[in-house]
């Protein structure tokens, strides 16, 4: 495997970068000088470094964007970041390069794209998609990706030898340098980059500098050139403000789909999954709601957080007009699918997990999983564990030997006592002879007596005698 | 008798008719044998397809609220078959303990609860109908339950291979229904179960069993200690002495030694 790097120069960044490109003449202008102009001013005769006066006189509806102070502007910063985050779909190695260009390393992704003409493919269409006018470079190192651009059709991965003679013909007045070293380059008459390839290399360097040494050296290849690719990206925060304030939440379901879409590209881009989402709905009276769509389990796939995020969005009320809408994607994890099966059962049924998810969603629902608790009266040995929660574990089945309902009633209701007799729903109870007891905690006073009864509506009931000789319902057999 | 359309005998009339998706065929009905057992061997004799049906509406009417039904379906909510089950607005509290002990995967079982009448039936026609249970026990709530909604929910579980068991008052039975079975239950005596077939596809109604659903010493009140004779005026055991074991060795006199 040897490595291959492709270098997308976007030229056109600073003007291109808070709108987009635009259809019109747009110069960027410092000091009253052009210093970047978009192919519409070309087209009119406007070239950079002209003075402004001469432009707007070429062209009458010419729009002129200030450059800002420094050498490169936030705006640029983040347009060139949110290209390097896009380009993580095709490899890892995305290392961005300013004031305009992305340098990627694809010589260990050739094969999982189906080689080098497939990959070019991808890149193109990424090129088509893209909102910047970019050029593409490709070369061996870095630098030589960087300055070998605009490459002649290619059919499978170039040779080093190829690459070499390319090289060998770029002018040396073309050469990402300080102008001054250019300059000097130039003076004992070379014309081309190969024309210093045969000179001794320490002889180069005592002439020209050793900083330019090196860049030659990496630039070959005969040096190394790390470079840092870089980190994945912060969470998924987007935030969509609407012209006109909307009314309904039926208007949602667009903007919603958009965000969700952005938020699945990017998750499987980083082969990340989410298992809650927060949605946050700026209101026209400076409020702000939030809701939030949990699942049972992590995922992905914009369809189901849609249909998810409407259920939960039906049972909201609006209490005014809504200005924007924002997905905040929380903590993305690495996904970590389970092992499919090879032959799937034709007749398996869908996880549960979706069931849960959707009527975990209802306000109006109650869903609760049951479970064994640890506590010693009846009633607190049972506990509901939330639907999307871990499920309950099977087995160990303690009290084996006892006798226990299977409807419980919590909390337990008071019974009647008519000559001594406890009666419920106005008839009396046949009480068994057998009672167990239940020790309360230590505040209570004395033990629960349990015992079981006869109900003549065919009832088998559990009830119990409190400590101030009170009888209680506890549960049905 | 309703007036009989002039048509009736018209072969538009029939065919109309029987390409009804209500319309039971007979031969259909008699085919489908292949049932869950119920557990209870005098429940399945009386059952034309020998337990209760794979998936579809079943009703069972019994006077509220009638504990034994979930020991009836104990059977059913156990075992390992794949598929989830749900219980629906139960009138009590389902004892997680008594359901595990009784086999019940707690894994698979959820309970569903709610004061709104159309949101739970909305998500029980959902539940029943993703494919995801294998069981359905539905306590319908208050209110007038029409047979569109019955027919709605008897489709959404045949779609979804669900078994849908609808527990409903006895008064109910006095209404049509779409659910090819209908069980009327009643508990003469505690433990004790009678089970009437009102309706069953491709059989005859009127059949009833008895089941025992609790164990002997729940269904009988046992005798109180005061009726028992006192330990004290039971003649005492006497010691046996036939095991050798228990049995001490005779007492032996030393040999006597001479010098």
């Amino acid at each position: 495997m040897s490595a291959l790097w492709l270098a997308l120069h976007f030229p056109l960044l600073a003007l291109e970068a808070e709108k987009g490109p635009r259809p019109e003449p747009r110069v960027l202008v410092r000091a009253s000088r052009v210093i970047l102009a978009n192919p519409a001013a070309r087209a009119a005769g406007v070239e950079p470094g002209m003075r402004l006066g001469t432009a707007r006189a070429l062209c009458d509806q010419l729009e002129v964007q200030e450059a800002p102070a420094g050498t490169e502007n936030q705006h640029q910063q983040q347009a060139l970041l949110r290209q390097a985050h896009q380009l993580l779909a095709l490899t890892p190695q995305v290392c961005p390069a300013p004031p305009a260009t992305v340098l990627l390393e694809v010589g260990g992704c050739l094969k999982l794209f189906g080689g080098f003409n497939a990959l070019l493919a991808r890149v193109d269409r990424y090129r088509l998609h893209c909102p910047l006018t970019s050029r593409l470079g490709i070369g061996p190192t870095p630098l030589a990706a960087w300055h070998l651009t605009d490459p002649p059709a290619l059919d499978g991965t170039p040779e080093a030898s190829r690459f070499q003679a390319w090289l060998a013909e770029l002018p040396l007045a073309d050469l990402d340098l300080d102008k001054r070293l250019r300059e000097r380059l130039q003076a004992p008459g070379f014309r081309t980059l190969g024309e210093l390839f045969p000179l001794p290399r320490a002889a180069l360097g005592k002439r020209f500098g050793r900083d330019f040494l090196d860049w030659l050296q990496r630039l070959l290849g005969e040096k190394a050139d790390p470079r840092k690719p870089i980190a994945p990206p912060r969470p998924f925060r987007e935030r969509l403000d609407f012209d006109d304030p909307l009314d309904g939440l039926g208007q949602l379901e667009g903007p919603m789909t958009r965000l969700l879409t952005q938020l699945e590209g990017r998750l499987n881009r980083q082969q990340q999954s989410l298992a809650a989402i927060r949605w946050h709905l700026h209101l026209n009276n400076g409020h702000r709601d939030t809701l939030i769509v949990r699942r049972a389990h992590q995922g992905h796939d914009a369809a189901t957080w849609l249909d998810l995020s409407q259920r939960r969005l039906s049972h909201h009320e609006l209490s005014a007009p809504l200005l924007g809408l924002s997905l905040d994607g929380g903590r993305p994890r690495p996904r970590n699918p389970g092992l499919a099966e090879l032959f799937p059962d034709p007749g398996a049924r869908p996880p549960l997990a979706g069931l849960l998810e959707k009527l975990a969603g209802e306000p109006a629902l109650g869903v609760y999983r049951p479970d064994r608790g640890d506590g010693h009266l009846p009633e607190e040995n049972e506990r509901g564990r939330a639907p999307l929660a871990a499920a309950p574990k099977d087995g160990d089945n303690r009290d084996n030997d006892r006798d226990r309902p299977l409807w419980l009633l919590d909390p337990p209701r008071p019974l009647t006592l008519r000559d001594q007799v406890p009666h419920w729903r106005g008839r009396p109870l046949t009480l068994f002879p057998q009672e167990e007891r239940f020790s309360q905690p230590w505040h209570a006073l004395a033990a629960r007596r349990y015992r079981v009864a006869h109900h003549p509506d065919g009832l088998c009931c559990w009830v119990f005698q409190d400590e101030q000789h009170e009888w209680w319902l506890q549960g049905f057999f | 008798m309703p007036p009989m359309p002039p048509d009736f005998l018209q072969p538009d009339f029939l065919q109309q008719l029987l390409t009804r998706r209500d319309t039971w065929w007979g031969r259909e009905c008699a085919d489908n044998g292949q049932g869950q057992s119920t557990g209870f061997p005098a429940l399945d004799r009386i059952l034309v397809a020998g337990g209760w049906p794979e998936q579809g509406l079943a009703e069972l009417l019994c006077p509220l609220p009638c504990p034994a039904v979930l020991h009836l379906l104990l059977p059913l909510l156990a075992g390992d078959a794949p598929g989830a089950r749900l219980i629906a607005n139960p009138p009590l509290r389902p004892s997680a303990a008594t359901l595990a002990q009784a086999g019940v995967p707690l894994r698979d079982l959820l309970i569903l609860r709610s004061g709104d009448r159309g949101a739970l039936l909305r998500a029980c026609f959902e539940a029943v109908a993703s494919d995801t249970l294998r069981l359905a026990l539905l306590w319908p709530p208050g209110g007038p339950l029409p047979a569109s909604t019955l027919r709605r929910l008897h489709l959404g579980a045949q779609q979804g291979r669900c078994l849908l068991i609808l527990v409903r008052p006895c008064q109910a039975g006095q209404q049509p229904s779409p659910a090819p079975l209908r069980l009327e239950l009643d508990c003469p005596s505690p433990g004790k179960l009678t089970v009437t077939v009102r309706k069953q596809p491709g059989g005859r109604a009127g059949q009833h069993c008895d089941l025992k659903i609790l164990p002997e010493h729940l269904r009988r009140i046992p005798p109180s200690c005061i009726d028992m004779p006192a330990l004290t005026r039971r003649p005492r055991p006497q010691p046996s002495l036939e095991h050798p074991l228990l049995r001490l060795p005779a007492p032996m006199t030393a040999p006597e030694v001479r010098p």
